[in-house]
């Protein structure tokens, strides 16, 4: 089999025909002279037509053809090889390790068969190719490795990271690979997520062979997520802990498990809803995790830290790691607080940090839910609706108890919102009052996450804010689009949500110019061999023939 | 006098003259006629000068014995003379259209301009030496004759005749040739001004003719630099100055054979009438005319 390594010179082949052109055009008369005899001009062009120069130019013409053609040839670097077989290669293997790769396919999770797919793809590389791992979200070596020792990347694999494209992967491999002298291949071991396209619409692809490959083996997208939402209710002086757990599709088995007041209890999650009711010790805390069986997967997934005197207020501080979120959130709104003496408007939830943290040190947030508030959670089976109309007028500021009512003077509070706990999917909450805002904890088997977004407030910072959303959307394995008519009032501001677009044959290249999707694993064998120094041989044979050719022309007509 | 003035600006280029002045034309033929200037005819007869004496021998005419000699020493003698006598001198001028290269256009002096600089030179010096000049000019056939005559004015009308003619028509060197011969009964010196751009054994055969009538021929064989340096270096179409025929040529890849060509051309005419004792000048137009003249007198008179 013949290929080359550089096949994109051969669209210089055409300037084969440049010395064709070259010769017509000089055959072009420019000039035209009163001659006083053609008497010798002609038995010059007789003697010349009989003579062999007519097919020495003719042979020059060729010969000039021909240097062409086997330079492009040779910069094309031709090699030839048996069938299956391939030149040597320097691969870089990119596995995504976003989020989403967390959902499971078939009862197995897409991380964990991207991890397998790349590893056989490295073990079916030759001895003589070179390959490097990079994970998707980052770190990566910068060497290039005989395919064995690349592949011990894989071996310690870097937990999932949100993820927004595969951009900076794809640069990195192909600054890689840049002094490479052989066959270029970059390969996406992914989930076909359109997001992560993103900016690859125009990455010069030129040079390299690069192969989308789907590890999705699964029924169907996202379909396996389990969400666990939970309300919490007084109850005397306990805390009553509703959860709701949803699987959908193949639900992997999977158990919750309630932690409190030093005990632990499992309920199998088969695929339905559970809904259970757990009363917490006085000051005690309730941990809710979903997990996979056998293990626990997702500790810390979730924590309710009950307050010691629920009579006057309830909040909430996750732990797990989608508290970042909260604040992320938070820093994102926090700016905008009650003023002084100002009523908050509609139904309240307090969001606020703890005492001692500043806007830039945010540890944790805070969600203060007034007691009023909680006597009128929602529809039973729901997460936390907050529809009272309550309002906490203590005071705290700084290195005072937060919640401490007995404490003289406003609260601070940063900002207000009202909280609605949504089940299932739908992330979108609209408020009476046309404020927004949605807090979600969903058991998955991500992590918590939390997406909160501002009523109003000039301070809002829109680009952090719609890069929360696009986190969010990727966490949840859908789409999510922030759409907002006016910038500076956000009360018209809508999360819409569609499927996760995902790629195939047919939308590849929209996405990503010269790739294409190829099976997880691919053989090599058989033989191989350059041919760039023959062809550079014959270049220089031919430039030889050329020069004598042309000194033989000179000589004869000079 | 006017026009002869300007005619004498236009083709006696004082330089010219005063250079073959300071040689002292020598021709190196004697010609049937009369001696005028310092021309000597090797024919003993009709004289106006006294030669030598010699013994009688039988057959010679008696009217030739000197009988004062006779009567002084008893023995005959008879009385030689040598005759001093006019060179007829026939200026020909090819004025066909391939003289007229390169087009005035080209802003260069013609072949046609500087052969009859050259004639017009040889005219003024051959006449003040009381030689007698005519001129014929001619193309495919014979245009333009002015009778040989001695008189200094007679430079008038050879100078006359000379601008009268423009180069044009074809070329018919060997009938020309033919046609000289018929006209020019006397013997005479024959300066052939022409580019020979004709079949080169015909020419050779009739200039071999005219040598035969006892004629003396010099052929000022006149090209253009271009014609010999084919400067040329592209593609171009060369259209025949007298046919209008086109050809169409890469130059640079003809130039060098085209120069081996002109070469042999010029081999074959040098060689054609060496053995006939025809005087062969190559000249080209960028030589200077008195040079080319006195180049080629001063060769000729020495071997004389």
């Amino acid at each position: 089999m013949f290929t080359f390594l550089q096949p994109l010179f051969l669209f210089l082949l055409p300037l084969t025909g440049l010395p064709i052109v070259i010769n017509l055009l000089r055959r072009r008369v420019k000039l035209r002279v009163r001659w006083p005899s053609l008497i010798l001009l002609k038995r010059v062009e007789e003697r010349r037509a009989r003579r062999r120069l007519r097919f020495v130019e003719i042979l020059l013409i060729v010969l000039r053809m021909l240097i062409i053609a086997f330079t492009i040839l040779t910069l094309s670097r031709p090699y030839v090889h048996s069938p299956g077989g391939s030149p040597p290669r320097d691969v870089v293997v990119i596995v995504d390790n976003s989020v989403s790769m967390a959902y499971p396919d078939g009862g197995r999770e897409r991380y964990s068969a991207a991890l397998d797919a790349a590893k056989n793809y490295l073990n079916s590389l030759g001895e003589t190719d070179r390959a490097v791992i990079l994970f998707a979200t980052g770190g990566w070596s910068d060497e290039l490795l005989a395919p064995a020792d690349a592949a011990e990347a894989l071996t310690t694999p870097p937990g999932l990271e949100p993820l927004r494209s595969y951009v900076a992967a794809v640069t990195e491999a192909a600054e890689l690979l840049e002094e490479s002298g052989r066959i270029r291949e970059i390969n996406v071991f992914c989930d076909m997520q359109a997001s992560h396209f993103d900016g690859l619409q125009t990455f010069p692809s030129g040079g390299f062979r690069v192969y989308v490959r789907d590890i999705r083996g699964g029924p169907g997208p996202y379909g396996n997520l389990a969400l666990a939402d939970v309300s919490v209710r007084p109850d005397g002086n306990r805390f009553a802990v509703k959860t709701v757990v949803k699987g959908y599709g193949d639900f992997s088995p999977a158990s919750l498990r309630v932690s409190a007041a030093g005990t632990e209890t499992k309920y199998p999650v088969g695929g339905g809803t559970l809904s259970l009711t757990y009363s917490s010790a006085p000051g005690g805390a309730v941990e809710l995790a979903l997990a996979d069986e056998p293990g626990y997967r997702f500790d810390d997934a979730f924590v309710l830290n009950l307050p010691p005197t629920p009579e006057t207020y309830y909040y909430v501080e996750p732990t797990c790691p989608g508290a970042a979120y909260f604040r992320t959130a938070f820093d994102v709104l926090g700016s905008r607080g009650l003023g002084a003496g100002e009523t908050p408007p509609g139904p309240t939830v307090f969001v606020t940090t703890n005492p001692s943290d500043t806007l830039e040190s945010t540890t944790a947030l805070n969600l203060i839910v007034p007691t009023g508030a909680v006597g009128s959670v929602g529809p039973p089976d729901w997460g936390l609706e907050i529809t009272g109309t309550t309002r906490y007028d203590g005071k705290a500021s700084a290195g005072e108890p937060l919640f401490d009512t007995a404490a003289a003077g406003p609260i601070r509070v940063h900002t207000y919102y009202s909280v609605t706990y949504e089940r299932e999917w739908e992330p979108v909450a609209s408020l009476p009052d046309g404020n927004a805002i949605i807090i979600r904890r969903a058991f998955s088997d991500v992590e918590t996450y939390v997406l909160l977004l501002p009523v109003e407030g000039e301070n809002a910072v829109f680009p952090r804010q719609a890069s929360f959303v696009t986190f969010a959307g990727d966490l949840l394995g859908r789409s999510l689009e922030l759409t907002y008519p006016d910038f500076r009032r956000f009360t018209d501001l809508s999360l819409e949500e569609s499927n996760v677009e995902t790629i195939d044959g047919d939308t590849l290249n929209d996405f990503f110019p010269g790739a294409e999707i190829a099976e997880p694993t691919k053989a090599r064998g058989g033989w191989s061999f350059s041919l760039i120094f023959p062809f550079a041989a014959a270049v220089l044979l031919l430039l030889a023939a050329e020069a004598l050719l042309a000194a033989y022309v000179t000589r004869t007509t000079a | 006098m006017e026009r002869s003035g300007r005619l004498s600006e236009k083709y006696l280029d004082p330089l010219t003259i005063t250079a073959i002045e300071s040689l002292e034309l020598r021709a190196r033929l004697v010609v049937e006629g009369f001696f005028a200037g310092l021309h000597r005819s090797p024919f003993k007869g009709f004289s106006v000068e006294f030669s030598e004496y010699r013994s009688y021998q039988p057959g010679d005419d008696p009217r030739y014995v000197d009988w004062r000699a006779w009567a002084r020493s008893g023995r005959y003698y008879v009385k030689e003379f040598e005759e001093e006598t006019n060179l007829r001198l026939y200026l020909v001028l090819d004025s066909s259209a391939s003289m007229g290269f390169p087009e005035p256009s080209a802003g260069a002096v013609t072949k046609y301009d500087y052969a009859a600089t050259l004639a017009a030179a040889l005219a003024y010096l051959a006449l003040h030496q009381r030689d007698a000049v005519g001129l014929i000019t001619f193309g495919e056939a014979v245009r333009t004759v002015i009778p040989p005559r001695s008189s200094k004015q007679h430079l008038k009308a050879v100078l006359s005749g000379l601008a009268a003619s423009e180069p044009g028509g074809d070329t018919g060197i060997f009938p020309v040739l033919g046609q000289i011969a018929e006209r020019v009964r006397r013997r005479a010196l024959v300066a052939m001004f022409t580019d020979l751009w004709d079949e080169t054994g015909r020419v050779i055969d009739g200039l071999k003719a005219l040598r035969g009538k006892k004629h003396d021929i010099i052929v000022f064989h006149i090209l253009d630099p271009a014609e010999v340096e084919f400067p040329f270096r592209e593609q171009a179409v060369f259209v025949d100055m007298e046919s209008d025929e086109e050809l169409r040529l890469d130059a640079a890849r003809v130039r060098r054979s085209y120069r081996e060509a002109l070469e042999r051309f010029r081999r074959e005419f040098r060689v054609g009438t060496a053995d006939r004792h025809i005087a062969y000048a190559p000249v080209t137009t960028d030589t200077p005319p008195a040079q080319a003249l006195v180049g080629y007198l001063g060769a000729r008179s020495a071997l004389m």
